[in-house]
């Protein structure tokens, strides 16, 4: 439907709009919405993280040939899934410079110490509202945040997913949304180490 | 339209209208009940007794059971068991107000044979079977038959009123049902004689799921078991897959969830609903009941962990979860609030508000983890289950925790002695019948079986057992809440392992081990509890919060903290979420335990040295860090029908003795 595709382009400039705002930006810009020391929130709990300096995340389709690229020896796949690959650096590759594409983000450890399990950004946000919120209401207030609509999320109402950009990106927005007070939870869709068992 | 003596074959060849509630309603017969009842067993008594052998051939007309075919070259199994054959039930338009019913469970006796005289027909189709087995409702003096032969064609869920007894071939006692699938033998989980693995050392007989017994009432018809792991093969040649329902997380849509490398949740979902009776490879625990399967393995985001667990929530009954957090690491690992708020309504809404009923791998990082560190299988819209090996004792990995509710069987490594149960068919998977697909892995699986294995263990393979024996229940009393499942599955459990020094009876008198939580789940005695169960009352909740700051003691004069319970109403405990904040450096270092007002005593925490684990790589310790900063939320399910009431004690210790800070904690206790 028409309507749909306009929605639909609207969404993806906005996006694609934040992506540029924040491309690039590091560590310092995405935690200027709150104090250090690095942390992210869900359920309004302040949950500490801390950064492999020597890993980076690939959500993105090519993902070995494109980083390989980016330095003189092929990266090592320590972890990830179908969706995302956790790769270990070259010796003197940049991990910050390699995980600043658009499909690519720091790795974090959760908790801040390094036995905690192994996180990254693939995009996104998830949002909790008031329950009261309308969806009209929920979007009125994320598009007077600078940000598209949000997707409704099968587990309720109050939830929606919004779109942001992989990386640094989403834990901004997500401290940013958080820091405001008006919300319930807001924390980034985490890519999570998980185990087979 | 009501026959009485005229042709039940007519009756089924006609239109299918009288399936509704309109026909269920005609000719309540209740006084019938004492009279088959009484019937059955005088019959029973004179002209049976001489137990329920099966037929030396069967005939091609039976269903078809046939004799085991030979096992692989690697299998143990110490004595062959013939499979059980249940003669078919059959109508002949030559005796037309009459049904021979091949096999029926009366009370605590089978008998065979059975031929009735019905009054009525209240419904017949051609559907799937919506019943395990014959049955007889001595409230409504029905009897329902699932498949009834007429000359070559076969009617199913038959439904008749109860008219007389005319004759009884045989009865006997309930006795073990044995499948035919040729890899049962080896499937010491559920019928374990003695087998012996690959180390030769025989499994303790008895120790199983006792599901051949229960098998007598359920195979999990009509329950429908999502399987949320790297994937399933729902081309499985021994599995029931409901077409187009599974979904693959990597493209996020309804699709095929399997991939070669998705055998982890091939094996799983196996052991949940593996077909049985197909002469076919193995046999689920509910090996009647239908899968679907969510890859969310392939794509571990934290949007799809939440979608996941409430993804056809109206449809299925049943979610069997093999994964969590890395083990071994010792961390504490939240579960997230968009995870918790699904699984919240999931136990509100599914299965028509009853609540859907999730099984969760207590997990395998012993003795550095305990699952109370875990924040899923910690949850109390969870079921926390842990490994037994084949003595019944805690498989060495099996995480112990307050958390965990009951065990089922996991075994140890595959060079000892692990479960039997499905594998990717063809080259993919963990086999391809020849050699191993997993690189630096010994081969010891089935020679020439690649849709097999033997060789699955952990809390994984536990996991979907009780999610089998769920199913059973459900199939039973499907009126059971969510709630009501895990009350049945404690109460039942059995004792394993008895010596074990860890062994309490909690406040209510119920035997509970921080190992092994109530005990080894008994799939007999929870279906048949499950059919006369009376669902709990609705369930209320307490809370309650210390928030003045206490300095963490040493080992040997820990601080102790007390709240107070007054007026909650919980006469019988469920659950308890107990959230602790402390300022410490390294949350290894602390001990921290319970005491409930009744003087049960779960721990929650101990000091372990956490692991740094990368893929390829050995462990590396490292400090476990504050992660009780900010709270963490324990689960506690040991207090199970104790009251609420009453003075709470968390003691919390340093073995370090390093300064730190009890800084907040609180109880919410769920009961009823």
């Amino acid at each position: 439907m028409r309507q749909s595709l306009i929605s639909s382009s609207r969404r993806g400039l906005v996006v694609a709009t934040a992506t540029l705002l924040l491309a690039g930006a590091g560590l310092a810009n995405a935690q200027a919405a709150d104090s250090a020391p690095l942390h992210y929130h869900d359920g309004g709990r302040r949950i500490a993280l801390s950064v492999e300096p020597a890993l980076v995340a690939d959500f993105g389709p090519s993902r070995m040939t494109a980083l390989s690229a980016t330095g003189t020896a092929a990266p090592q796949r320590v972890a990830g899934d179908s969706s995302v690959r956790i790769l270990r650096l070259p010796a003197g590759q940049d991990a910050a410079a390699a995980a600043t594409g658009l499909q690519r983000s720091p790795v974090f450890r959760q908790g801040g110490t390094p036995a905690g399990r192994l996180m990254a950004l693939p995009g996104g946000v998830l949002v909790k509202f008031k329950p009261q919120w309308s969806r009209a209401q929920q979007n009125a207030w994320l598009a007077a945040q600078g940000l598209p609509a949000g997707q409704p999320m099968a587990l309720g109402a109050e939830w929606v997913r919004v779109d942001t950009a992989a990386g640094w990106a989403a834990l901004q927005v997500a401290n940013r949304l958080q820091a405001t007070g008006e919300v319930l939870s807001s924390s980034p869709n985490w890519w999570t180490e998980t185990a087979s068992r | 339209m009501v026959l009485r003596s005229g042709s039940l074959g007519s009756s089924l060849g006609a239109d299918q209208a009288r399936h509704g509630p309109e026909a269920r309603r005609r000719d309540r017969r209740p006084g019938l009940t004492a009279v088959a009842i009484a019937a059955l067993t005088t019959l029973a008594a004179c002209g049976g007794g001489d137990g329920f052998a099966p037929p030396a051939t069967a005939s091609p007309d039976k269903q078809r059971l046939s004799a085991a075919a030979p096992r692989s070259v690697q299998a143990t199994a110490t004595a062959a068991v013939q499979p059980t054959v249940f003669p078919p039930t059959v109508y002949d338009p030559a005796a037309p107000t009459q049904v021979t019913i091949g096999s029926i469970v009366v009370g605590d006796m089978r008998y065979n044979d059975v031929v009735i005289g019905w009054g009525q027909l209240l419904g017949a189709g051609v559907d799937p079977p919506a019943t395990s087995w014959n049955s007889f409702d001595p409230a409504t003096g029905r009897v329902t038959m699932p498949r009834v032969q007429l000359g070559a064609n076969t009617y199913t869920n038959v439904v008749v009123t109860f008219a007389s007894v005319v004759s009884i071939g045989g009865a006997s006692p309930l006795s073990k049902i044995i499948p035919d699938d040729p890899l049962f033998v080896d499937q010491w989980h559920l019928h374990n004689t003695g087998q012996s693995g690959p180390d030769g050392q025989p499994a303790k007989v008895g120790e199983d799921l006792r599901t051949t017994l229960a098998w007598n009432h359920a195979t999990g018809v009509g329950i429908r078991i999502a399987v949320i792991d790297d994937g399933l093969d729902i081309h499985h040649e021994d599995f029931d897959v409901v077409p187009g329902k599974s979904w693959d997380y990597r493209v996020n849509a309804y699709g095929d969830p399997s991939s070669a490398v998705s055998e982890h949740g091939t094996s799983c979902g196996a052991l949940a609903g593996a077909k049985g009776f197909n002469n076919l490879g193995i046999t689920g625990v509910a090996f009647n009941s239908r899968m679907v399967g969510y890859n969310l393995l392939s794509a571990a985001q934290d949007q799809f962990g939440a979608d996941a667990v409430v993804k056809d929530l109206a449809d299925n009954h049943i979610y069997t979860n093999s994964y969590g957090a890395t083990d071994n690491t010792g961390t504490y690992s939240p579960s997230t609030q968009a995870w918790q708020d699904a699984i919240d309504k999931g136990i509100r809404e599914g299965r028509g508000g009853r609540g859907a009923i999730y099984t969760w791998a207590a997990g395998n990082g012993a003795p550095t983890d305990r699952s109370d560190y875990d924040g899923q299988a910690n949850y109390q819209g969870v079921f926390a289950i842990g490994a037994l090996n084949n003595q019944g004792q805690r498989s060495s990995y099996s995480e112990p925790g307050s958390n965990v509710l009951v065990m089922a069987f996991g075994g140890e490594q595959c060079a000892q002695h692990t479960i039997t149960s499905a594998d990717v068919m063809g080259d993919g998977g963990y086999n391809n019948g020849v050699s191993s697909k997993k690189p630096n892995e010994a081969y010891n699986d089935y020679a020439g079986k690649p849709n097999y294995t033997r060789c699955i263990n952990g809390t994984s393979s536990a996991t979907p057992q009780v999610a089998g024996i769920a199913a059973l229940m459900l199939e039973v009393n499907p009126r059971l809440g969510w709630r009501d499942v895990r009350a049945i599955l404690a109460r039942t459990a059995r004792q394993n392992d008895p010596t074990d020094a860890d062994w309490v009876e909690n406040g209510a008198g119920r035997k509970v081990n921080h190992q092994y939580g109530f005990g080894a789940a008994d799939a007999n005695a929870a279906v048949l509890a499950a059919r006369t169960w009376t669902n709990l009352p609705a369930q209320v909740t307490a809370t309650a919060e210390r928030t003045q700051p206490g300095a963490i003691g040493t080992k040997t004069t820990p601080l102790v903290s007390t709240l107070n319970l007054s007026n909650s109403r919980i006469s019988k405990i469920e659950f308890v979420d107990v959230v602790v904040d402390a300022d410490t450096a390294n949350v290894g270092a602390l001990t921290i335990t319970l005491t409930s007002p009744s003087g049960t005593v779960s721990t929650l925490s101990l000091p372990r040295e956490c692991q740094e684990i990368v893929e390829g790589a050995d462990p590396k310790p490292a400090p476990c860090g504050k992660t009780l900063d900010g709270g963490f939320r324990f689960g506690v399910v040991r207090l199970m029908d104790e009251p609420a009431n009453g003075t709470w004690r968390l003691s919390v210790a340093d073995e370090n003795g390093a300064p730190s800070t009890l800084t907040r904690w609180s109880l919410k206790v769920y009961g009823h």
